[in-house]
């Protein structure tokens, strides 16, 4: 028999119903308890935790009751505070103390790299109060106007690893089970909003169906008798409220940002990767040892596998669920390497699909770093002619100029590149927009379409005076030099002022160059914020790169037109700031002089878009920090035929992101030039082909924790430039590669079964 | 006596009357579908929801079970209530289309869309039947079971009841499977489920000698073969 514990039994009427020996159910008030409760009696009826606070106004009177608290809401609350937080567990505080004290101070914030995003207080019918209110006293006042409720005193914290849709999805579910059922908009409500949201959770929904779940949630709220059903809603009104982009990723783009909803995510790996590359397609023929397959399900998706297996910043790994479900995860760049290095890039042969119709224009791309040669090269196997300009003496951009060859060897990119271009695919170097073509030019030329690929190659100044001293160099020209030509600016004490991979770039280069001494870093923040990639600044200090944190620099000293030294202020974290991260804050008087040489200015860069600026009709629209404006999803911007993409849109950004831009603007060129609507309905990348997993012997030992990839002593490092990181063995790369949870199979499963059918009946006919 | 104020009109009524009693003396018309005259008034269908209260404190309560409270001030059809009392046909209708009285519900309240996923369910548990059992039937036979998605209609631990005297009295009152006695052939029956139905308090070969207050009577009309 159910009966104890009914959820809707928290409605003092249906306990009372309940303790008569009814089902709980709940009747219209008035009549209150106070007037007619139990068999029609006065009933005192309340929560033990209200209850609990009498003996205390009794003993201290009530107003040293009232000292703790606000005016009108005084005394205590006791908040059980669980999720995604480092200190779970019971906590008292008085009313009118901070959503953030709670979740920060006292529970110590997310766990991990994660950033809690918001809570959700008073039960499963409360409702979601976003990390931008979290100043928000607790009150019950401020908390129903936020849209939620103190109820019970469940607070829920939540991080970037919860999908807010999948959050109210889960409460309605609990909601429409627990309902008592007497009121019609209860209980048909909640299950007609549960309807809707698996529906948008699993991809199904359309943006009126959000329409009609928010008119759904303001009826149910309006029409139900007691307080479950008036607040049964508060999910789904708070969530649509605070996350409408959320719920709007699931609905337009099918994409669960959270990467919680299983029918939008498929595998992680394959849909954090900008590029769709099928990770658990390769790693799982990495584990049956099939590493010709492997290599061919990389290339398919990325013409740069072998530069990507080096420098990519492995979105894959972040979200990999053997990572975030508690174990640490699979190392699919290091799988990567291994098979990129036993496969020779000219002997893959794409496939080619040639959609261009016979009289198709040539398509012009500028700038021939990853993006602009990704998208000449998927123009190409599409069957347009290509010719592809390029500022610097050979192709590669940023691959080139800004990574230094002991994280990215020169000849490897020469031998990606060599196996994408083709006689489809002419290239112009030593050619420059605004210089030497104009888009008008190309255009009157005969050019059908141009892709702007130009990177962004302006390292952005530091804004103090004396930036134009000699010895004070912005890292790109500081890289520049170096990777191009083989100068060496650098030269006694070095220091690198930044935090991102530019600046451990710079400084891992300032460190090999002959004449200089020794190399300091400067970042604003600390180390835990630092944009750059963790192994990098890991090896920068491995190498004797001296880290000082939480410093800025305010004035450049100088001598005769060089510089001498920089004289830095040392901050302290203060509140997070729009893009979550702690606000340095200088300490007043802690100003301190550091002598020396060479000053390498790495704080971003910048897109330089003045050539495509120019005045008249034909302007390319710029953002005011440079880069070109563009629509996010067609690539295109606002001169039709002109597309944009990689750096120069994004500003400095990673490199499998700049190849996702080319492979997405071949697609839209295509589409473009065959006069077709650019935007296409989104659909959900699920994974398609099955590969059976390996065999697993009885009692075989399931290998344990993530392999590292193997570097090359620091030692033996010294000013040389020889390739740091280095393959994994055939061994290591088969045992990490059968860690993969092969997250694929729960969608690849109903193909195989269809396979092995007619298989039997062969053997079955035979026999 | 209780002094209120419906739409605006003042009114003095009874103390312990309903705000529902005094919209209908005064002529306002309320819809309602689990309200019955006879039987204990249960709010169960939400229809007759009517704003009370002013202001941030305004509300809807249900009329039928809400009695009328000194100086209160009622409104039976502002916007609010209008909105409301349309989404609530839109999920009736949604729930069971095939009811005669939820289509008319549908067309006087100009409902002219159903945006949810189509179910056919026979029952809206409203209640009237279990009412109609117990409190003019005096029988007890059937009641709620279950809660949530699995609340039904029946008989205790779904047995067949001693108290049932399969009087039919609870088909007589049901909302939903008004419409199943109208069509003696399921193929031309609106929703063809008469031929399936099983009356929650009775077994379907006992209809043979059954005494039965509708008009035409389930047993009759059915074909047996």
């Amino acid at each position: 028999m159910r009966g104890a514990g009914a959820f809707v039994c928290g409605e003092e009427t249906a306990l009372i119903r309940s303790v008569m020996g009814y089902a709980g159910e709940p009747r219209q008030r008035p009549p209150y308890p106070i007037q007619k409760g139990i068999e029609g009696r006065p009933t005192c009826i309340n929560n033990v935790e209200t209850l609990a606070n009498i003996p205390v106004v009794v003993r201290n009177g009530a107003a040293a009751f009232a000292k703790v608290g606000l005016p009108g809401n005084t005394g205590t609350k006791i908040f059980s505070v669980v999720g995604k937080i480092r200190n779970t567990g019971l906590v008292e505080v008085p009313l009118g103390t901070t959503i953030r004290e709670v979740v920060h101070d006292i529970g110590g914030g997310a766990p991990g790299k994660g950033r809690v995003k918001a809570v959700q207080t008073g039960g499963p019918s409360g409702g979601c109060i976003p990390a931008s209110l979290f100043d928000l006293p607790i009150d019950y006042d401020s908390l129903a106007q936020a849209g939620s409720i103190m109820g019970s005193g469940g607070m829920i914290v939540m991080d970037d690893h919860t999908c807010m849709v999948d959050v109210a999805k889960y409460f309605m579910k609990f909601l429409k089970d627990e309902s008592c059922g007497k009121c019609f908009t209860c209980r048909k409500g909640t299950q007609r909003m549960w309807e809707i949201l698996d529906d948008v959770t699993a991809g199904r929904a359309t943006l009126s169906q959000l329409d009609l779940l928010k008119e759904l949630a303001e009826a149910v709220k309006d029409t139900s008798m007691c307080g479950l059903g008036q607040s049964a809603p508060n999910p789904v009104l708070s969530t649509l409220r605070y996350f409408r982009d959320e719920y709007e990723a699931h609905v337009v783009q099918k994409r669960c940002p959270a990467f919680v909803c299983d029918q939008l995510v498929g595998a992680p790996c394959q849909t954090a990767c900008p590029l769709g590359t099928e990770a658990w397609r390769y790693v799982a023929h990495i584990a049956r040892g099939e590493n010709d397959l492997a290599y061919q399900a990389i290339r398919e998706a990325n013409p740069f596998p072998s530069v990507c297996a080096r420098v990519c910043n492995h979105p894959c790994e972040e979200r990999c669920r053997a990572g975030t479900t508690g174990g640490e995860a699979v190392a699919i760049r290091a799988l990567k390497r291994f098979v990129t290095d036993q496969a020779d890039p000219l002997s893959f042969r794409p496939k080619r699909t040639p959609t261009a119709p016979a009289d198709a224009p040539r398509v012009a791309v500028v700038g021939c770093g990853p993006a602009g040669l990704t998208a000449a090269h998927y123009l190409s196997l599409r069957g347009y002619k290509v010719t592809a300009f390029d500022t610097e003496p050979e192709p590669g951009g940023m691959l080139f100029s800004a990574i230094p060859a002991y994280r990215l060897p020169h000849d490897v990119v020469r031998r990606e590149i060599a196996s994408i271009l083709d006689e489809n695919v002419s290239v112009k170097c030593d050619t420059m927009l605004g210089r030497d073509i104009t888009l008008d030019g190309l255009f009157k030329e005969g050019y059908g379409a141009v892709f702007l690929a130009l990177g962004a190659h302006k390292s952005l100044r530091l804004g103090l005076p004396g930036e134009e001293s000699a010895g004070v160099l912005p890292s790109i020209q500081f890289l520049k030099a170096w990777n191009l030509r083989g100068e060496s600016l650098a030269r006694g004490r070095v220091v690198v002022v930044g935090g991102g991979n530019s600046a451990i770039d710079a400084a891992r280069v300032a460190m090999r160059q002959e004449g200089v001494e020794r190399v300091t870093l400067l970042y604003r923040r600390t180390r835990e914020e630092m944009p750059a990639f963790e192994e990098e600044v890991e090896a920068a200090v491995q190498e004797g790169i001296a880290l000082v944190t939480l410093t800025s620099p305010v004035r450049i000293l100088t001598e005769g037109g060089r510089v001498t030294g920089v004289e830095c202020i040392k901050n302290a974290l203060g509140e997070r700031d729009a893009s979550g991260r702690p606000r340095p804050v200088p300490i007043a008087g802690s100003e301190f002089t550091v002598p020396l040489e060479t000053l390498i200015v790495a704080i971003s860069e910048g897109s330089d878009t003045d050539c495509v600026a120019v005045a008249g009709a034909n302007r390319i629209a710029t953002a005011p920090t440079g880069t070109v404006k563009i629509d996010r999803e067609t690539l295109a911007t606002n001169r039709p035929g002109v597309f944009a993409g990689g750096d120069v849109v994004t500003g400095p950004n990673t490199v499998v992101d700049a190849i996702a831009a080319g492979k997405r603007a071949a697609v839209m060129i295509d589409r473009y030039l065959r006069a077709e609507p650019l935007k296409v309905p989104a659909m959900p990348r699920l994974p398609e082909i099955f590969v059976a997993p390996p065999e697993v012997a009885e009692g075989a030992e399931i290998p344990k924790g993530r392999v590292e990839a193997p570097r090359l002593p620091v030692a033996a490092r010294g000013r040389s430039f020889a390739e740091v990181e280095v393959s994994l063995s055939a061994e290591a790369a088969s045992r990490e590669a059968s860690r993969c949870l092969r997250c694929d199979l729960t969608f690849t499963r109903e193909v195989k079964e269809k396979d092995e059918v007619p298989e039997l009946a062969m053997a079955g006919g035979a026999s | 006596m209780t002094h209120i104020t419906v739409n605006g009109i003042p009114l003095e009524v009874e103390n312990g009357t309903t705000l529902l009693e005094a919209a209908q003396f005064l002529g306002f018309p309320i819809p309602t579908l689990c309200h019955m005259e006879g039987l204990s008034p249960y709010g169960a269908c939400r229809l007759c929801v009517v704003e009370v209260g002013e202001g941030a404190r305004a509300k809807l309560v249900s009329s039928c079970t809400y009695v009328a409270e000194e100086g209160q001030k009622v409104r039976t059809s502002s916007a609010r209530v209008v909105r409301a009392r349309k989404m609530v046909i839109e999920l009736l209708l949604a729930t069971c289309p095939q009811s005669k009285q939820i289509q008319d519900l549908a067309s006087a309240h100009d409902v002219r869309q159903q945006r949810f996923r189509q179910e056919h369910e026979d029952c809206i548990l409203c209640g009237r039947c279990v009412r109609m059992c117990e409190e003019q039937m005096v029988a007890k036979a059937i009641g709620f079971a279950g809660r949530g998605e699995s609340r039904r209609i029946g008989t205790p631990f779904d047995r067949r009841s001693e108290v049932c005297r399969t009087c039919g009295g609870c088909m007589y009152v049901c909302p939903a499977c008004e419409l199943r006695c109208t069509y003696t052939e399921p193929d031309k029956a609106i929703c063809g489920g008469c031929a399936n139905l099983a009356p929650p308090c009775i077994e379907k070969e006992k209809f043979d000698d059954l005494m039965c207050y509708m008009k035409p009577c389930v047993a009759c009309e059915i074909p047996r073969s």
